[in-house]
């Protein structure tokens, strides 16, 4: 079964009738040039022009309403993924104080998120700021956690709790 | 499992009506008849529109590939603010659910029909011939791969991809 939708179009009317054509809607005599179907410009005009019914208009501005209504949306969306995105990239290059404030915003917008938390604590743990790292390590008690994430995790908290019983200053 | 394209057409139902709405809006714009419209049935096809014979191959080729523009774009817009918080923060709301359903019901429904591509041929042989029918050929041949490739979910993986790979493409050009 096609499920795409499908469109249809008459190729020809019969034989060409004898002398000069008339519009096949409303019998005028000045036809068109160049098109198969015979229309008068007016026909034409009404034909293409054909109105949409009232449960179009009404489905389209719905569709409309949900465009724009994700226009708006799609600001923080953009903002929070860019700001993800960035954390990411001052991490790799072991700048974690400036992924901490990128994933803060992340945080910020979207707390239940396990990711976000979760790379907020590491890179608190790596900027040496113990106290923050473990308040966001806290928040992903009993949440599921990805294999990878996790294991990040533990090994953030290891070298936190390493770093605390060789008797590094807190913050 | 094997899910009947009537099951997938009714799930997916706002992305049928775009398709039909996009082929009539070009025969609008560009001043072609339009006899009769379909937006929705369960039939097959699930939507129709019919129309003169355009004047010219440029306008035949514009009204085939009509809902692939405009569905295309619609569905994107769409899903784009629910992508991130669904897929990558787990913080989706209902909201954003109904979104993205919206977005790739619309985006999966881009693909022109093999109508479109019948009619985009007789176009391209009964008003210009052979060179049109040069220019038609891989078009005509990329949508009937596409209508072959629904049988394999091709729409869907479309309209997912362009859904959520859009976003993310923005997101690491911007950051």
């Amino acid at each position: 079964m096609e499920r795409s939708a499908g469109i249809q179009v008459p190729h020809g009317r019969g034989a060409e009738p004898i002398g000069e054509p008339q519009c096949d809607a409303c019998g005028s005599a000045s036809v068109e040039r160049g098109y198969q179907t015979h229309l008068c410009s007016d026909c034409r005009r009404r034909f293409s022009q054909r109105p949409f019914p009232v449960w179009i208009r009404v489905t389209s501005v719905g569709v409309l309403v949900a465009v724009v209504a994700a226009i708006v949306l799609s600001r923080t969306s953009l903002m929070m993924s860019i700001a993800f995105e960035r954390g990411r990239r001052a991490e790799k290059q072991r700048q974690f104080a400036d992924a901490a404030r990128e994933y803060q915003k992340v945080v910020d917008q979207f707390p239940q998120s396990t990711l976000a938390v979760g790379r907020l604590g590491i890179a608190y743990a790596r900027s040496n700021q113990p106290v923050l790292a473990i308040e966001q390590f806290e928040k992903l008690r009993g949440r599921d956690v990805d294999p990878q994430l996790a294991d990040e995790l533990k090994s953030a908290r290891r070298r936190l709790e390493a770093r605390a019983a060789g008797g590094v200053p807190q913050p | 499992m094997i899910i009947p394209g009537l099951v997938v057409t009714v799930l997916t139902f706002p992305g049928v009506i775009v398709h039909e709405i996009a082929h009539q809006l070009f025969c609008r714009w560009l001043g072609v008849a339009v006899f009769d419209v379909c937006y929705f049935r369960f039939g097959n096809p699930a939507g129709y529109v019919v129309h003169e014979a355009p004047r010219t191959f440029f306008q035949s080729l514009l009204i085939s590939i009509g809902p692939f523009i405009i569905n295309s774009i619609v569905g994107v817009l769409i899903a784009f603010p629910s992508v991130m918080p669904l897929t990558q923060f787990d913080s989706g709301t209902p909201v954003d659910v109904v979104l993205l359903w919206l977005g790739i019901s619309i985006a999966m429904h881009a693909f022109p029909s093999t109508g479109d591509a019948i009619s985009l041929w007789q176009s391209a042989k009964h008003l210009h011939g052979g060179v049109a029918q040069i220019f038609a050929a891989p078009i005509v041949g990329l949508i009937y791969v596409g209508a072959v490739g629904s049988v394999f979910w091709l729409d869907l993986v479309f309209g997912v991809t362009i859904c959520c790979g859009i976003p993310n493409l923005l997101v690491l050009v911007l950051a």
